[in-house]
C-alpha cells in the first residue's frame, strides 16, 4: 500500500496532531475545516511544534522546511479527488460525521479510503448510508493524543469493512514507526474498554474522597505496578469530566453492564467542578 | 528453638526458587507434605507462601495458631484475615505483581527487618502500607483489567497480541494484560475475583470463563 496524499477533516487537537505526523512521514496532507481561521490557527500550532522539535535537535531545518511544504490548507470542496485516504477528526456527533462523509463521497474517487478517528461512535453506523462499495473502503483509524508522539493506532474493522484493507493499512502504519492494533467495531474498541477498570477499581478502593488513600493507590500502582502515572494523577490530567463521560458512554453502550459502571465519586467531583489540572483542583490540588 | 519454616504451594510464583531459602537455613516444606505436622511442632516463625482461596487459607492459619506467621494474602481479604488471626504478624503480596522489584506488604514495624531479610533472597524490596488494606491494591486493580481483556477475547474483539500492544502503546501500560497474567498465572486472578465477588456480591467481579 502507498499513501502519497491524504486529507484530514477537522483541525482541532487531534486533526492537527494527525496532520503533523503524516507530514513528517513525507505524505502530502490537505488539512480541512469549516472556517479558514481554524486551519490557519492549526497550522501555526503545527509550525510551533516543529520549531520546538528543531531546537531539541529532533529534526533538521531542511526536514522542517520539507514538512511545511507537505501541508496545504483547503476547503472541503477543494480536496483533490485523487487522494489515497481521508481521515475525519471532527466533533463526536454522528449526524455531522455522516453529513461530512456524504459530501466526501461525492468528491473523492471510489478508491479513496475513508476513515474516522472517532473514539466512541460505531464506524458501521457512521458509514451505513454510504454506497456499499464505499462502506467496504471505510475503516476506523483511531489515534491517541498527542498523535505525533503516541505510538498506537487502533484500526477498526466495521461490519461492512474489508478486513484485508484493515490489514494493509495496519501494515502501512507498522512500517512508519507506529504500532497498529486491529479490532472489531465494538464499544470503546480496545483501549477505552479495557482501560476502564484502571480508573473504576481504584475509585472503589478509595470509596470517598480521601487524599491519603488516593496518594497511596497512585504510589502502589507506580512503584509496585510499574505504571508511569497513577490512576488519580491520570484522571486529573485527562480531565475528570472527560473520563466520566467516556465511562458513561461505554457503560451505556454495554447495556449498563456492571463491569463498566461509573463510580459516584466521579460524578461528585464533576458536580464540585474539581475537574483535574485544567480547573486547578481534582483529586490533587494544583493551585 | 526459633527456626524458620517456609510452607508453600506449587502454584506460588516463588515455588521454583524455593531452594534459595533452603540453602540459607530455612526449612522448606510443601503444604501437601505428610511431614508438615511434625515440622510445625518445632518451628516458631512461619513464612506462608500458599496461594489459596480463603476457606483453605483459614484452615492453614488455624493450624498455625501457636506460630508467628508472615502470610501471602495476595488473593484474599487482608483486613478480614488479620482481624480473625492475630498470629499473622505480617501480610504481603508476592503472588500478584508487576515488572518492578517492589512488593506490597503490611508488617508490624518490629518485624520488618526479619521480613526484609526474607525478601532479600529474591532481590525484592517492600512497599509498606501504613494502614491495613482490604485487599492488596495492585492485584485488586489489575484483576478486573485482565478479566476485561479475557472478555474481549471471548467476544473475538481482537487478538491477544493486539490487545497487549494497544494497552502498552495507547495508554503506556508497563505490560499488556496477557503478558501480565503470564507472569504469575490465571489461577491467582480467578481466585481473587471470586473472593471479591463472594465479599461484595457485585457482578462486576465475576471472572470470565476463559480465566477459569
Amino acid at each position: 500500500m502507498k499513501l502519497s496524499k491524504i486529507a484530514i477533516i477537522g483541525s482541532g487537537t487531534m486533526g492537527q496532531g494527525i496532520a503533523q505526523w503524516f507530514a513528517q512521514q513525507d505524505v502530502i496532507v490537505e488539512l480541512v475545516d469549516v472556517k479558514k481561521e481554524f486551519v490557519e490557527k492549526a497550522l501555526i500550532n503545527i509550525f510551533s511544534s516543529w520549531e520546538r522539535l528543531l531546537k531539541k535537535g529532533k529534526f533538521s531545518q531542511s526536514q522542517i522546511d520539507q514538512f511545511k511544504e507537505n501541508i496545504t490548507l483547503k476547503n472541503i470542496n477543494e480536496i483533490d479527488p485523487q487522494i489515497d485516504l481521508v481521515i475525519e477528526a471532527i466533533i463526536e456527533d454522528i449526524n455531522v460525521k455522516k453529513q461530512v462523509f456524504k459530501e466526501l463521497d461525492s468528491i473523492c474517487n471510489e478508491s479513496t479510503i475513508f476513515a474516522s478517528n472517532t473514539s466512541s461512535i460505531p464506524i458501521t453506523e457512521i458509514s451505513n448510508e454510504l454506497p456499499i462499495t464505499r462502506q467496504e473502503n471505510f475503516i476506523g483509524i483511531h489515534f491517541f493524543n498527542p498523535a505525533p508522539i503516541m505510538k498506537l493506532v487502533e484500526i477498526i474493522i466495521g461490519a461492512n469493512s474489508s478486513s484485508e484493507l484493515g490489514k494493509e493499512v495496519a501494515k502501512w502504519f507498522d512500517q512508519h514507526n507506529k504500532v497498529s492494533a486491529i479490532c472489531k467495531d465494538r464499544p470503546g474498541f480496545i483501549v477505552n474498554r479495557v482501560a476502564r477498570n484502571f480508573y473504576g477499581e481504584p475509585l472503589r478502593i478509595v470509596g470517598d474522597y480521601d487524599q491519603a488513600k488516593i496518594q497511596n493507590v497512585d504510589q502502589v500502582l507506580k512503584l509496585v505496578g510499574g505504571f508511569k502515572m497513577g490512576p488519580f494523577e491520570l484522571m486529573d490530567l485527562i480531565g475528570i469530566d472527560v473520563n466520566y463521560m467516556v465511562t458513561e458512554s461505554v457503560y451505556k453502550a454495554f447495556d449498563k453492564n456492571p463491569r463498566f459502571e461509573p463510580h459516584p465519586l466521579q460524578k461528585e467531583m464533576v458536580d464540585k467542578k474539581r475537574l483535574g489540572k485544567k480547573s486547578g483542583k481534582g483529586f490533587y490540588d494544583y493551585e | 528453638m526459633n527456626k524458620k519454616i517456609v510452607i508453600y504451594t506449587q502454584n506460588h510464583p516463588l515455588a521454583n526458587h524455593i531452594n534459595l531459602l533452603q540453602e540459607n537455613g530455612y526449612t522448606v516444606i510443601r503444604l501437601d507434605s505428610p511431614k508438615l505436622n511434625d515440622q510445625l511442632k518445632i518451628h516458631q516463625t512461619v513464612f506462608d507462601l500458599c496461594c489459596l482461596k480463603t476457606s483453605d487459607k483459614k484452615t492453614l492459619l488455624k493450624a498455625l495458631n501457636h506460630h508467628k506467621v508472615y502470610s501471602d494474602l495476595s488473593v484474599n481479604n487482608v483486613k478480614s484475615l488479620l482481624d480473625q488471626f492475630p498470629q499473622i504478624t505480617g501480610a504481603f503480596s508476592l503472588s500478584i505483581y508487576g515488572n518492578t522489584s517492589s512488593r506490597e506488604c503490611f508488617i508490624n514495624e518490629d518485624d520488618q527487618k526479619e521480613f526484609e531479610d526474607f525478601l532479600t533472597f529474591f532481590q525484592l524490596s517492600p512497599f509498606y502500607h501504613e494502614q491495613v488494606p482490604n485487599y492488596f491494591i495492585l492485584g485488586r486493580t489489575i484483576a478486573p483489567i485482565i478479566n476485561e481483556a479475557y472478555f474481549a477475547i471471548e467476544e473475538d474483539l481482537a487478538s491477544k497480541e493486539d490487545i497487549d500492544k494497544a494497552m502498552k502503546y495507547g495508554v503506556n501500560y508497563p505490560l499488556g494484560p496477557f503478558e501480565w497474567v503470564n507472569l504469575f498465572g490465571t489461577d491467582k486472578l480467578s481466585i481473587l475475583l471470586n473472593e471479591l465477588y463472594s465479599d461484595t456480591k457485585l457482578d462486576r467481579y465475576i471472572p470470565c470463563t476463559l480465566l477459569s
